[in-house]
């Protein structure tokens, strides 16, 4: 199979950026529409003004702590981030992210790596991932993402890979 | 080679006799527990164009529903009220037997009432704080709400076997000192990713003497370590509580001596204070005395964190003839209706009313800003689970977390205090 690649404009956000400020409670039951407009706004006001779709988040550590909820994996697919890389990513998040379809990185020294506005390259080899500063160079590799997790993203998520097994007569 | 309590768990769930950390696993699940956001599963399906949304569970007798967040529906613009009823619907069209609708409590605590949590089970939830199962001795983890969609049809969910690590607490905690602070202790040492995909086991003298809400509330706050499990051993107080209320048969599990551990830690627990948590992370702990100039606004005891009978305890021995202070709203959210009642027959409810506490019905609300929101530039010090910012209402706000000691005595105060001042 050909190498997947991912490349997009990285959105940067620093460490500990917890679930309650992607996701902050007093907006996330009026749905994703209005979840987008607050998302971060405890962080950085106005933060959906700053993404575009295809554009990569990169943040530091411990992204995504906190709280299970899933709208703060959903409001990415909202936003049309292809990817999510930081130095470290909640257990949580990290699961929710390959749940959805979304391909999230833990990379120790991604925040070094690359700057908000610098062009990001995600390759997908076959033995490692290698993440490339397009716009300044440098670059960091991790393990490959584990063939468990790696059949959900290909299916594109969790609902989906369940589509396919049920219609097998599951 | 020796297996550490989350691998004996783990191998025992999914038919396999030896097991190491790194190894993915699809493990039997014996029990999950699934509130308010039961009806998203049902919506993602149909968006997903699964016709007919969730159509069937694979065994009803290990699907526990209620409502908890949000409980009774709390708005006027009956967004809320709404999805009870589609719960309710769901409910009735899946037949499930085990429904507690908004009348049980706190999903976790109302799990232990009732006996669905016992020694070396494995229990998923989608919620965060599911590692607090660990203190009866039960693999307890959280998952989202899409990966559970998987495990009601399979009764089944793939897992990384996590590496362990043993913390050791030895000494006697001083008067005032509680297993919260123990928490706190390791939150403010080693950060909030000590843990990080990694199980925890809790062993040594002082986790041995103390009480099952004590753990339950070690167990409930590992998540904020990074903790995927946290575990204690199954011992004479564990098996005493779940003897007549096990829903099924058990198996505690126990770690083998040569079990391989990724690090151990010490902790001397003689040597903890009452600590506080100041905004807006778990990280920056202190002893209470140093936030002495802190005035606050509101006191929080509950959630699934601290609204047990010995946290209620605490609250009514430090309240007992005294009065919350004039400039501070205290609230005590019981975690579940058993707890309310324990409270109510020892006295413990009374006392708080009569010192001018806000006593409320068993639900999130107290943790979550759902009741007792907090308004820019308020100040909260709360025994529950988070200080992030904005949990609670007002990104503006500030919240600091403490045991229910600290914060039942702050609470007198008005201000930030050790509680050893008013004992």
């Amino acid at each position: 199979m050909a190498d997947r690649i991912i490349k997009g404009k990285v959105v940067k956000l620093g460490d500990y950026v917890n679930t309650d400020v992607i996701s902050p409670s007093r907006w996330m039951r009026e749905g994703l529409d209005v979840l987008r407009l607050h998302t971060m706004e405890a962080i950085r006001k106005d933060f959906y003004r700053d993404v575009n779709p295809g554009d990569i988040l990169v943040g530091g550590r411990n992204f995504g702590c906190g709280s299970h909820r899933e709208p703060a994996t959903a409001i990415m697919e909202v936003l049309g981030v292809s990817a999510i890389v930081a130095d470290s990513v909640a257990r949580l998040y990290f699961r929710n992210c390959i749940a959805f379809g979304i391909p999230v990185f833990a990379v120790d020294g991604i925040s070094r790596l690359v700057e908000e506005g610098e062009e990001m390259e995600i390759v997908l080899h076959a033995d490692r991932v290698t993440f490339t500063n397009k716009t300044k160079g440098g670059e960091l590799s991790a393990l490959p993402i584990p063939e468990t997790m790696a059949r959900v993203l290909e299916a594109g998520g969790v609902y989906k890979l369940l589509k396919q097994r049920l219609a097998e007569g599951y | 080679m020796g297996m550490t309590m989350a691998e004996k768990i783990l191998a025992r769930h999914s038919g396999m006799n030896q097991i190491k950390a790194g190894e993915y696993v699809t493990a039997k699940v014996d029990q999950v527990c699934i509130y308010d956001s039961f009806i998203d599963i049902e919506k993602g399906m149909l968006e997903s164009g699964i016709e007919g949304g969730l159509t069937r569970v694979w065994d009803k007798s290990r699907v526990v529903i209620l409502i908890d967040h949000g409980a009774p529906a709390m708005d006027k613009n009956v967004k809320m009220a709404q999805k009870h009823v589609a719960i309710r619907n769901l409910v009735k069209k899946l037949d499930l037997p085990l429904f507690f609708d908004v009348k049980a409590g706190i999903c976790h605590q109302v799990m232990v009432d009732k006996g669905f949590i016992l020694p070396g089970s494995f229990v998923v939830v989608p919620d965060s704080h599911t590692t607090i199962y660990g203190a009866l001795n039960c693999g307890g983890t959280g998952i989202g709400e899409t990966e559970m969609a998987w495990v009601l049809h399979f009764g089944e969910l793939w897992f990384q076997v996590p590496e362990t690590i043993k913390v050791e607490v030895s000494g006697d905690l001083k008067e005032g000192v509680t297993a919260k602070d123990i928490f706190l202790h390791i939150s403010g040492t080693y950060g909030t990713e000590v843990a990080q995909y990694k199980s925890m086991e809790w062993v040594g003298p002082t986790i041995d003497s103390l009480s099952l809400d004590g753990r339950l509330c070690i167990a409930n706050q590992s998540v904020e370590l990074g903790a995927k499990f946290s575990l204690f051993k199954a011992d004479q107080k564990t098996l005493d509580f779940v003897k007549d209320r096990a829903v099924r048969s058990y198996e505690p599990v126990q770690p083998d001596p040569d079990a391989k551990y990724e690090k151990v830690y010490e902790v001397d627990a003689a040597a903890l204070e009452p600590l506080v948590a100041q905004p807006h992370s778990l990280e920056v702990v202190n002893p209470a005395a140093f936030y002495g100039d802190v005035k606050i606004n509101q006191a929080n005891i509950g959630g699934c964190a601290n609204g047990r009978l010995e946290d209620i305890a605490w609250a009514a021995r430090i309240l007992k003839g005294k009065t919350v202070h004039r400039d501070v709203r205290c609230i005590v959210g019981p975690a579940s209706w058993v707890v309310y009642k324990e409270a109510m027959q020892k006295g413990y409810l009374e006392t708080l009313i009569d010192a001018g506490v806000i006593v409320c019905h068993p639900h999130c609300g107290p943790c979550t800003g759902m009741m007792g929101a907090m308004a820019p530039g308020e100040v909260c010090i709360t025994a529950t689970s988070r200080n992030f910012k904005g949990r609670m209402g007002s990104p503006e706000a500030s919240i600091y977390l403490a045991s229910p000691a600290t914060v039942a005595a702050s609470a007198i105060a008005g201000h930030i205090i050790d509680p050893r001042e008013v004992l």
